[in-house]
């Protein structure tokens, strides 16, 4: 479970400001990124997502979406439907941000362990975590238990 | 003139025009307020001039509802009264506050807050307090420096000022020289006797814990003794075997309300290093002076009309990220001053966070920003709804003047819980809707119990409350007692509902317009 402290080291560290990105110091990834899938997932990555933030989202969501690659293509295709631009790395952050206002706006808001988060963001964490969980030297999925 | 009423012979009638019971802030105003008028006044208070622990004791009581702060020590029981320890924060209630709202019953004042202005503005000089302007931007915060969520649509920043002012040394002075003003001290009101019909007070009956008794006769009498005791005097008086003195209809001591203090979570910031001088304490030296006003955060009068939701006070604190340790620990390599570990300890802090660190200098010196914030620590008080359960009665105890202590039965209701409840959701969806950051609510569903800190705080309100319907209310709209023709009551005691703002600048505007009214009466 991610206690407040997790979650505020993963605040301080990158993930709400990136998102957020008021006055984050991370450099952003000026690489040529892939896009798509692959480039959220790239994105996810680079998050630093504390782990038990990353497997709360996981636990607080459906577990039909406890695949990275589905959450993303939903978190992809939601952005696409709403016409936000997801075409460079640095496009891609400004639009989760967007999206994650606007899921706050509709009411499209998670509980992860007492922390009120947007449905998009949510995805996000997931991602970062089910993904870390698949590197080999994560041991695999099974890292991640999905109840 | 100040009487020891420990010296005043035993049995002796007192005779008067006014007599006001209770020498707090409410009762201080109004004497002041009679310095000059034709009439005589006697202010009859429990205390004497300092604390003492035998008449605080006469406080106590018990509590059967929800637990409930310990009654000895929530107020003061001498001259000054609960001033004498009060922090002076100063703001008059919200226009919201006084009117009747859909979906909430009993809610509204007899009159809007328009009626009580020119009491406001007076009630500043009172409390000493700066100019009756309570705008953020007159306080040296600047509207484009409030950031989002808190400069609207459904919260703003608010401010109020902050008085030093206690009433019974400030005021003591004046009072002592009014020739027609006598002050008298150690004296505790047992029992309004209402005669025959209780419908006119003829006399009220003093003790003292030195076993002395007299009596004091005056054409009008006003219960100035705070939301408890009032009703405590009220429930004690009139014909012996009555339900009490004004109470036909048994509204006395109901509707006891406080504000409902409790955490209300966790805020994260998603910019560390935002500038948070809108939410602040602080100095301001203007309106030809210095003055202490300290910032908080409320809803929008719009916002709580449109989502049925009660005023609410927030405030936090500020929990500093770990490089602020570092930080400081190479201010002391720098200057060498200030408390802090040795030298040696100092230098390992700073190279264990050299990141930390060196991010801090460069933002410091590029962009003049601050400490980062890791959290704010959210508290709140809400306004409580007022509920005829929700109460103070008579116990079978009597205290050491043989008078029956109090019983405190109050009663937060669910649906004052749900309503902080959808108030913290509220916050919690415009923080993220607006990028300011990420709540943790203390409290997510209507079936979440409050948090572990939650208590009713020392604002007591409502047992003998305003409405022009004696069925509804101990008090018309001119703080009389319905049923009793020459008996007023001031103070929190006669708010109809209590906003979530601090009372006592309403304590006080009431009070000076009870003042004007009573002047009137006996002219």
């Amino acid at each position: 479970m991610p206690s407040r402290r997790n979650l505020i080291a993963v605040a301080t560290g990158g993930v709400l400001a990136s998102l957020g990105g008021r006055a984050s110091f991370r450099p952003l990834d000026c690489s040529p990124p892939p896009f798509g899938y692959d480039g959220l997932a790239a994105l996810c990555l680079d998050l630093g997502c504390a782990d038990p933030l990353g497997q709360a989202c996981v636990r607080a969501l459906p577990r039909i979406e406890a695949s990275a690659e589905h959450l993303g293509r939903l978190v992809l295709a939601e952005m696409s439907s709403a016409g936000r631009d997801c075409t460079s790395a640095i496009a891609l952050r400004r639009s989760v941000r967007e999206q994650s206002r606007a899921d706050f706006d509709r009411g499209r808001i998670t509980n992860v362990d007492g922390w009120m988060l947007s449905l998009t963001e949510t995805r996000i964490y997931a991602i970062a975590a089910l993904l870390a969980a698949d590197r080999p030297e994560a041991g695999g999925a099974s890292r991640i238990r999905v109840d | 003139m100040i009487v020891d009423a420990r010296s005043v012979p035993h049995g002796t009638l007192i005779e008067t025009e006014v007599c006001i019971i209770g020498a707090g802030a409410a009762g201080i105003t109004l004497a002041r307020e009679f310095i000059d008028a034709p009439f005589r006044v006697a202010l009859i208070e429990s205390g004497g001039m300092e604390f003492d622990p035998d008449i605080q004791e006469l406080y106590h009581g018990e509590s059967i509802g929800r637990s409930f702060p310990d009654l000895t020590t929530s107020r003061l029981r001498y001259f000054g009264g609960t001033t004498n320890h009060w922090g002076g924060w100063c703001t008059p209630l919200d226009p919201i506050d006084f009117e009747a709202r859909d979906n909430f019953p009993y809610h509204g004042w007899p009159f809007l807050r328009t009626v009580l202005e020119p009491f406001y503005r007076h009630a500043q000089d009172v409390c000493q307090l700066g100019p009756y302007d309570y705008r953020p931007t007159s306080w040296g915060i600047p509207a484009n420096e409030i950031p989002l969520p808190f400069s609207g649509p459904d919260f703003e920043t608010k401010i109020l000022q902050v008085s030093s002012v206690h009433f019974g040394p400030v005021y003591s002075s004046e009072l002592r020289r009014a020739p027609r003003i006598l002050v008298y001290l150690h004296a505790n009101a047992v029992h309004l006797d209402g005669s025959e019909t209780d419908a006119e007070v003829k006399e009220l009956s003093v003790k003292t814990l030195a076993g002395g008794q007299f009596t004091v006769r005056a054409r009008i009498y006003i219960l100035a003794a705070g939301a408890i005791e009032n009703a405590r005097l009220l429930l004690a008086s009139g014909r012996a075997g009555g339900n009490g003195l004004g109470n036909s209809h048994d509204v006395v001591g109901r509707f006891f309300m406080t504000h409902l203090v409790y955490s209300g979570g966790v805020i994260v910031p998603s910019d560390p290093h935002m500038n948070f001088d809108f939410r602040t304490g602080a100095d301001y030296t203007g309106f030809g002076g210095k003055h202490a006003f300290v910032s908080f955060v409320g809803l929008t009068a719009p916002s709580m009309r449109r989502l049925h939701l009660p005023s609410i006070f927030i405030s936090w604190g500020y929990r500093f990220s770990p490089v602020v340790r570092s930080v400081n620990a190479l201010k002391r390599l720098i200057t060498g001053e200030g408390p802090g570990g040795s030298w040696m300890a100092d230098l390992t802090n700073v190279i264990g966070n050299l990141e930390g660190v060196t991010d801090f200098v460069v933002r410091k010196a590029l962009f003049g920003q601050g400490m980062p914030i890791e959290a704010l620590q959210m508290w709140c008080a809400s306004e409580q709804q007022p509920n005829p359960q929700s109460r103070v009665l008579l116990g079978p105890q009597p205290d050491a003047l043989g008078m029956r202590e109090i019983v405190v039965d109050w009663r937060p209701t669910a649906e004052d819980k749900g309503k902080a409840v959808a108030t913290l959701r509220v916050l919690g969806t415009e923080i993220g809707r607006t990028g300011f950051g990420r709540l943790r609510p203390s409290m997510h569903s209507e079936d979440d119990p409050w948090p572990n800190d939650f208590r009713g705080n020392e604002h007591h309100m409502g047992t003998t409350r305003m409405h022009p319907d004696p069925a509804l209310g101990v008090v018309d709209e001119n703080c009389r007692v319905h049923s009793v023709a020459n008996l007023y009551i001031t103070g929190s005691a006669v708010f109809p509902t209590g906003g979530a703002n601090n009372p006592t600048l309403t304590i006080v505007a009431l009070a000076l317009r009870l003042a004007a009214h009573i002047k009137t009466q006996m002219h």
